[in-house]
């Protein structure tokens, strides 16, 4: 995840620049405001709609094809962004954000292992309980 | 004389025994009371009470017979023994395994404050002035199947002048007038395919393999023909985002 600013963030979470974010990764389909249009994997979004294309096709006005490694799709250029139709755009929208776009995932701690901290907490508690209870003993007798 | 001096010595020491001693009937407590090493008992009490106050309730609780036998905390009556064994094991089945009881002031602090939520819907829901309008388009998802949702027309414009429309419905819209429709029909008038000139790129390329590749498929095109250097040019797409920098008009398209 690369690094957004303080405008980014807030625009990425509150209006709907936040589908180039979103659609990361997934195939897209651009069309430009010149009547072109490029389709790619988006590969970079900023907060501000600048998408980065990659294994990318530009198709001219009269549907002529070509080919680029890298197409970079500044923010102005952009007329409207064709949402893959896989995609429920309502649903998708309303878990992100609920879910929050800019959360990174919680990385799941190492396969139920514990770390020497935890480890060593749980040693010291359950010698404090043995005591409890052999002091317990020794009152009773 | 030496039976005498044995009988008077053996008198003398009865004499003294007999007046220190608590429960014979010559006991003599003056004497007793400046004895140095006196003792009334020689046996050790079982019970030793903390101070006078837990003495005096304890004499009221138990009497006075009581009061040197070990009471058991769980039950009031110490004296009877039966009781007192089925107390003990009672109370030995009643101790639980030995776990942290923490106080209450001691547990994690519950807070109240609520969390701020704000996005897009809130947005959108508080939205005023001509966005207003655009919010009843907008039905909740709960009533999606029972009201029909209301098409907008967006027009859009061209790089000098108005473009073209949209029609479709409209899923969500920002501050930026940022669209969000879905089922959508797009018309635009162009130039004839001589008539329109391409200089942007070189030759042209066939990259059918590689849209397949990225798994897109180009809209299909509906072209009418209008005149002689003028085409119409209509195709339907799934879902698009509109920039709402090329947005020149919302307008909704009457319910039939």
């Amino acid at each position: 995840m690369q690094q957004f600013s303080a405008r980014e963030k807030y625009l990425v979470s509150n209006t709907l620049n936040c589908w180039p974010v979103m659609l990361q990764g997934h195939s897209v389909l651009i069309d430009l405001h010149n009547e072109t249009s490029v389709a790619g994997i988006i590969d970079v979004a900023d907060g501000h709609m600048t998408c980065e294309l990659t294994h990318a096709v530009f198709i001219d006005r009269n549907g002529g094809q070509h080919p680029f490694d890298h197409f970079m799709v500044r923010n102005r250029m952009i007329r409207q962004i064709h949402i893959p139709s896989y995609l429920d755009a309502e649903q998708e929208l309303r878990s992100a954000m609920e879910r929050g776009v800019l959360r990174r995932k919680r990385v799941e701690t190492k396969g139920g292992k514990r770390t020497f901290k935890q480890k060593r907490a749980e040693v010291r508690h359950k010698e404090t309980l043995q005591m409890i209870s052999q002091q317990k003993k020794n009152k009773e007798t | 004389m030496e039976s005498r001096d044995r009988k008077t010595s053996n008198e003398d020491d009865s004499s003294e025994i007999s007046e220190l001693d608590v429960g014979s009937d010559r006991f003599n407590p003056l004497r007793a009371l400046y004895e140095p090493n006196f003792r009334v008992t020689d046996a050790v009490p079982k019970v030793i009470y903390q101070n006078l106050a837990a003495f005096e309730s304890a004499l009221k609780k138990f009497g006075i017979w009581q009061l040197n036998k070990r009471q058991k905390p769980g039950s009031a009556e110490g004296g009877d023994q039966g009781t007192s064994k089925k107390a003990s094991t009672s109370e030995a089945v009643d101790i639980l395994p030995p776990e942290r009881r923490f106080e209450p002031h001691q547990m994690p602090t519950t807070s109240s404050r609520k969390k701020h939520h704000r996005n897009i819907f809130t947005y959108m829901e508080a939205a005023v002035g001509p966005l207003e309008l655009l919010t009843k388009c907008i039905s909740p998802a709960s009533h999606n199947e029972s009201n029909e949702r209301r098409r907008v027309r967006v027009v859009i414009r061209k790089h000098g002048s108005v473009g073209g429309s949209v029609e479709g419905e409209l899923l969500a819209f920002d501050k930026q007038w940022n669209l969000l429709l879905r089922n959508v029909t797009e018309t635009w008038k162009r130039r004839k395919y001589n008539y329109g000139e391409q200089n942007i790129c070189d030759t042209p390329v066939d990259c059918t393999g590689r849209l397949k590749e990225l798994g897109i498929t180009l809209p299909r095109t509906v072209v009418k023909n209008l005149n002689r250097k003028n085409v119409e040019i209509r195709r339907e797409l799934p879902q698009i985002l509109i920039r709402g920098e090329n947005v020149v008009l919302v307008s909704l398209i009457p319910t039939k």
